[in-house]
């Protein structure tokens, strides 16, 4: 008889305590389970509204940038017009028979400078600098001595024309 | 013997119900089975709650993993871009830049004749530029008594930094001439500077 009582008070403790293990288990699912995962994905979703901050900040930053397309265009045909600047390219150009000159010379004074000499009336020198600079825009000129010609003293002039060649730029 | 006329045998039970109760709980403990009923349907309510707010906050993370991705590429592009923007711009400037120092001739050489007087013939011309500095050398050929235009105008984008006659070297001179102050040959030397 004793033994019945003692095992219904087990079973009514067991019982109190398995209720109460009900009652506080949603508490304890919310804190222990739920709470860490979400603290987790709310620094994802943190980490994805920087991330689109980010985004916005350099979508601003590449709107400063005006007219970038014709910049390219306008770099690509200035990187041309040096990569055509060569020695050759020069010294074809102002002795292709166009110019009325003669006694064409070439003397590179260095691996930047060089000089040309030729014989031309003043004009002809005149519009034949002007073509040359308008073609090669990135030469620079050095120096340019003009003299009599000593056959035709009053009509032509000794034009000697050093240049420096354009270094090529890093795009 | 009639398996009509056969009895159910009769089970005696040999442990009869207590006559006392073996446990009674004391009268307290209704109210604590009432407060762990509470404690339980609100626990679950409050599961509930919870679990719709963790499953709108899992449709958020999903998302955000999508839009964090998805971001990544567009940042990775962007950067990307603006790499290149600033490089296209970097050389744009540079370019322009070296377009802008270059000295053109034509200004220069439309003014050579501004310093030529009407009574005089340029015999030799000189231009040498270093950076933004243009030395201008012209002999002259004019009567002993004339001398070279004094204070002469700046070209366009120019400023003039001095000038002033000098005796013409000798290569300066027509052949057979020599270096002196006291003949025709007369030379103006003009140093200008690029504004």
């Amino acid at each position: 008889m004793k033994s019945n009582a003692v095992r219904a008070q087990l079973a009514a403790v067991a019982a109190i305590l398995f209720l109460a293990m009900v009652a506080v288990a949603p508490w304890v699912a919310g804190s222990h389970v739920l709470k860490p995962v979400s603290l987790k994905w709310n620094r994802i979703i943190k980490h994805k509204d920087e991330l689109l901050a980010e985004k916005a900040g350099l979508e601003a930053k590449i709107k400063d940038f005006q007219n970038m397309e014709e910049k390219r265009k306008a770099n690509e045909l200035f990187q041309k017009n040096i990569e055509q600047s060569g020695l050759d390219s020069m010294q074809g150009f102002i002795n292709n028979g166009k110019y009325p000159i003669y006694s064409f010379r070439t003397l590179q004074l260095d691996s930047k400078e060089t000089s040309f000499s030729f014989v031309a009336q003043y004009n002809t020198l005149g519009q034949l600098l002007t073509d040359l600079w308008n073609t090669f825009q990135f030469m620079e000129m050095s120096s340019l001595v003009m003299k009599p010609s000593p056959n035709k003293p009053d009509e032509d002039v000794v034009a000697t024309l050093t240049v420096r060649l354009p270094q090529g730029q890093n795009r | 013997m009639n398996s009509r006329h056969l009895k159910l045998p009769v089970i005696v039970d040999l442990q009869p119900e207590p006559e006392t109760a073996i446990l009674r709980l004391p009268g307290w403990m209704k109210y604590l089975f009432f407060l762990l009923y509470v404690c339980t349907l609100f626990g679950m309510g409050l599961l509930l709650k919870e679990g719709y707010g963790f499953f709108k906050l899992y449709q958020l993370k999903v998302q955000a993993l999508r839009a964090a991705e998805q971001a990544t590429r567009d940042i990775s592009a962007l950067n990307q871009k603006l790499v290149e923007n600033r490089r296209t711009q970097n050389s744009y400037e540079q370019f322009k830049y070296r377009q802008r120092v270059i000295a053109r001739p034509g200004p220069l050489l439309d003014w050579l004749p501004t310093l030529v007087g009407r009574a005089q013939r340029a015999h030799f011309i000189s231009l040498q530029q270093a950076n933004d500095k243009v030395n201008v050398r012209i002999t002259l050929e004019k009567a002993i008594a004339d001398g070279v235009i004094q204070n002469p105008a700046a070209p366009p984008d120019y400023q003039v930094v001095q000038s002033g006659e000098e005796t013409p070297k000798y290569q300066e001179l027509p052949t057979n001439q020599r270096p002196s102050p006291k003949n025709e040959y007369a030379a103006l030397a003009v140093q200008l500077k690029k504004q």
